[in-house]
């Protein structure tokens, strides 16, 4: 009697990395290399394309309202990030972030990730905009002064010419001091600003679309943001003589009341880039800390910049850090999920060597 | 030190509440569960966890999005999720009064952990350990625990570490969310005085606890 | 007996061997390491040569185990079947129409969405659905089961449910039965079924017992003198 060998289930890489994540990504790690092929602390590579389709492009006849823009292509997925920007008086109060007394601005991103399928945003876009949100305004890469406007003035001179006069020292502030009411008034002499009392300053949103997801995307999306900023220019602005209007209206009281309107226009042509601080831009990096029995000991393994279905649910434990310079301006760890049975103990060492890495790779990332 | 004041039992249609007050921050938080989760909630091996963070005025936003993700991580790591397969664990917070200052909601979410720990005790959710957070700022090269909103406005560094508490000693590092400009060695200081902090915090937590069952028992004596 | 405070994550000495574990304990399937995971008293008794280690602890939300005498609500009839709620939000159980006393499918009882019945946990899987059955069965018979006519019920916590069902001479039961008669059924899901003669000394009973909760032993006189006084 021929005796009935066990049957084999095999699976396809596909369907086993999705029904045993880890047992998966163990197999693999034993093997030495991670599912994508690449190495323990290999990132993937990076290709930044800064040539936009911004409004001041030269590339780009057409004047759209994209002022800064980056494609940033890592591994398989890309993130288009596009800056557009609006202008709103200081006088309105937007938010906490534009009033209280910190000095730094920042943008108002909005994450889409392609899921193909349309719908209501996801909380992983959600997190991920607030995230770029609160980054971007805790490690002061934008100042508030960078964003303020100083505008010119349009008007008909008595020989009927329309000309255009700007502030003498150029429409952007220093950037150190944060009143420059005065330096405006220097700029110009007073019968051209009318309203100098009111103050204008930018505000800059980002659309970042995401493509091809794989992994955790913040940290391309943070690459894309930064990338995009650092071509980010700003239009020169005018009042416009001819659509402000002032009339005064009686009213039935017999008081009389003053309606002014008045438009800040955004110079087809004339631009400036935005002023960063440029020691303060650093760049993001995600690692992952599998553990994966070995024996009778277990093996603990950081996996850099993590990618893929097995990595992104098997390595519970994550750090995230963005550096700048050899100063960190983020950190975020998520410890082990012991309930789950894969979680790593997080150790200072793990966290050290993430934060070398990281390191290493944000120099790449601003070299690019 | 600003001592947190905790109150735990205070809703009487939930399983399990709290409030926890540091400084002007005050957040009440309730917990429900072990209850029947929705099909597209349902996990087949372990137990869904709903976290929802209500600000002081209006509905969620962003904000509070990222504020839940955070919190669900500290909660994933150390409710016992296989004890309850398919059910559903629901964590409310209330956020009464916010921390007033606005550079970060850090504070905010150091309140949120530990109320939703003394919550989950009062729930009595299965936990694989306790857990406690600590916030702590850099500000003149000095570390302070529990800053008050002008410290934290004038702060460089801003540090949320979360430890689980095995025996009375912080053991597993389980949330860091640190922001701002600080080095390496900073980070280290921090991590080893949050370990301090979050031991002699858990002395006064556990007293906390005492009283709660002993008033739970109270019939018993 | 010993008794002391744990909070979860606490290391207990407790050697693997010859021992009973109760509630509020996790055996980690990869250590094997014994964790407590729930906040409350650590309990430790002697039985049949065996160390039994319980944590008690207060709660709401009621887990069913076997053997547990329960009070539910029929939520629906489903063929042969009943649908009956045991705690709030939580998915109901289920009982055969012919989990009753002499039962056959020409006497089967009639029992209405919105009735009470006392019934006892038959079978409680992790992954099955709950039964009940309203038969003893030591004696086959109805022994107490079955439902529960007119009457009030209200929810106290597990812990003070278990307490109240456990020890017949609950001071606070032999007290109450000094000031009226009623009849009383408590299932361990936190649920109390009473009825006495009329509606006001039922909602002082129902007053009393919740309150009781938060007596000491020794208050108990005095502030059910106190709590009657206001009612009647």
């Amino acid at each position: 009697m021929e005796e009935e060998q066990p049957e084999f289930i095999q699976f396809t890489p596909n369907v086993f990395s999705r029904i045993a994540p880890d047992i998966y990504l163990e197999r693999n790690l034993k093997e030495g290399i991670r599912p994508n092929l690449r190495k323990y602390e290999e990132f993937r590579s990076v290709q930044v394309n800064n040539k936009g389709f911004g409004r001041y492009d030269e590339s780009n006849p057409t004047k759209s309202s994209v002022l800064g823009s980056s494609v940033v292509k890592v591994g398989k997925t890309t993130v288009i990030c596009a800056i557009t920007g609006g202008i709103v008086s200081d006088d309105d109060i937007l938010d906490q972030a534009t009033t209280s007394s910190n000095p730094f601005a920042t943008v108002y991103p909005l994450v889409e990730i392609a899921r193909g399928r349309s719908g209501a945003c996801t909380d992983e876009e959600m997190i991920i905009a607030q995230k770029l949100y609160e980054t971007l305004k805790s490690s002061g890469i934008i100042r508030k002064s960078a964003l303020k406007i100083r505008y010119g003035y349009k008007h008909r001179t008595s020989d009927d010419k329309v000309e255009v006069i700007f502030p003498r020292n150029g429409p952007q502030t220093d950037g150190t001091n944060d009143d420059n009411d005065q330096v405006m008034a220097d700029g110009n002499t007073a019968e051209t600003i009318p309203f100098e009392d009111k103050q204008y300053s930018f505000v800059l949103y980002a659309n970042l679309q995401v493509f091809s997801r794989t992994g955790p995307p913040f940290d391309i999306c943070w690459t894309a943001l930064i990338k995009a900023l650092k071509n980010t220019k700003l239009p020169y602005t005018f009042l416009d003589e001819d659509t402000t209007s002032s009339r005064t209206v009686k009213s039935r009281s017999g008081a009389n009341a003053t309606i002014e309107r008045s438009q800040l226009i955004c110079d087809p042509v004339l631009n400036y880039p935005i002023k960063l601080e440029e020691k303060k831009i650093g760049y993001s990096s995600t690692f992952g800390l599998v553990t994966i029995p070995d024996g009778e000991k277990s093996q603990e393994i950081l996996l850099a910049d993590i990618e893929g279905e097995s990595e992104e649910s098997a390595s519970t434990s994550l750090v995230h850090v963005v550096v700048a310079g050899d100063k960190l301006t983020s950190l975020t760890i998520h410890g082990g999920s012991k309930a789950g049975g894969n979680g790593s103990r997080i150790t200072k060492d793990f966290i050290k060597k993430s934060i070398d890495l990281a390191h290493q790779r944000s120099l790449h990332l601003s070299s690019i | 030190m600003v001592l947190p004041e905790y109150q735990t039992s205070l809703l009487n249609k939930v399983d399990g509440s709290s409030t926890i007050s540091i400084g002007e921050v005050k957040v009440i938080c309730s917990v429900t569960g072990p209850i029947e989760a929705k099909p597209r909630q349902e996990l087949p091996t372990q137990c869904a966890i709903e976290v929802n963070i209500r600000p002081e005025v209006g509905v969620g936003s962003t904000r509070e999005k990222n504020m839940e993700d955070k919190l669900r991580v500290v909660l994933n790591g150390t409710i016992n999720k296989f004890q309850y397969p398919r059910q559903l664990i629901q964590v409310h917070l209330h956020i009464i009064s916010k921390s007033q200052a606005t550079e970060n909601n850090l504070k905010d979410l150091h309140a949120c952990i530990n109320g939703a720990y003394l919550a989950l005790i009062d729930a009595n959710i299965s936990l694989l350990s306790s857990f406690l957070s600590t916030y702590a700022v850099i500000n003149d090269d000095r570390l302070i625990f529990n800053p008050t909103s002008e410290q934290i406005q004038s702060s460089i560094s801003h540090h949320l570490v979360c430890f689980d508490i095995k025996s009375g000693r912080a053991d597993e590092l389980l949330f860091v969310d640190s922001v701002g400009e600080f080095t390496e060695g900073e980070l280290m200081t921090v991590l080893d005085q949050s370990i301090e902090e979050i031991e002699s915090m858990n002395k006064i937590v556990r007293k906390t606890i005492t009283e709660k069952v002993s008033r739970d028992y109270i019939w018993k004596y | 007996m010993t008794e002391s405070l744990i909070v979860p994550g606490d290391r207990l000495d407790i050697k693997s061997e010859n021992i009973i574990l109760g509630p509020g304990f996790y055996v980690d399937p990869k250590t094997d390491e014994i964790l407590p995971t729930n906040a409350g008293i650590l309990e430790v008794s002697q039985k049949q040569n065996k160390t039994v280690y319980v944590i008690d602890s207060k709660s709401k939300t009621y887990i069913p185990k076997t053997n547990d005498f329960v009070i539910g609500i029929i939520t629906g009839t489903f063929g042969e079947l009943y649908k009956v709620g045991l705690s709030e939000f939580t998915q109901a159980a289920q009982m055969s129409v012919y989990a009753f006393p002499n039962a056959s499918k020409k006497n089967r009882p009639h029992l209405k969405v919105g009735d009470v019945i006392y019934a006892r946990v038959l079978s409680a899987e992790r992954d099955i659905e709950v039964e009940l059955e309203c038969i003893d069965p030591t004696t086959g018979k109805e022994g107490g089961f079955g439902q529960l006519e007119d009457g009030y019920l209200f929810t106290v916590n597990l812990a003070y449910a278990r307490y109240l069902l456990f020890n017949e001479n609950a001071e606070i039961l032999t007290e109450l039965v000094k000031k009226c008669k009623f009849e009383l059924a408590v299932g361990c899901n936190g649920r109390i079924w009473i009825k006495s003669e009329t509606v006001k000394t039922t909602i002082t009973c129902v007053k009393i017992i919740e309150e009781s909760q938060n007596w000491s032993k020794q208050d108990i006189p005095k502030k059910l003198k106190e709590v009657w006084a206001a009612f009647n």
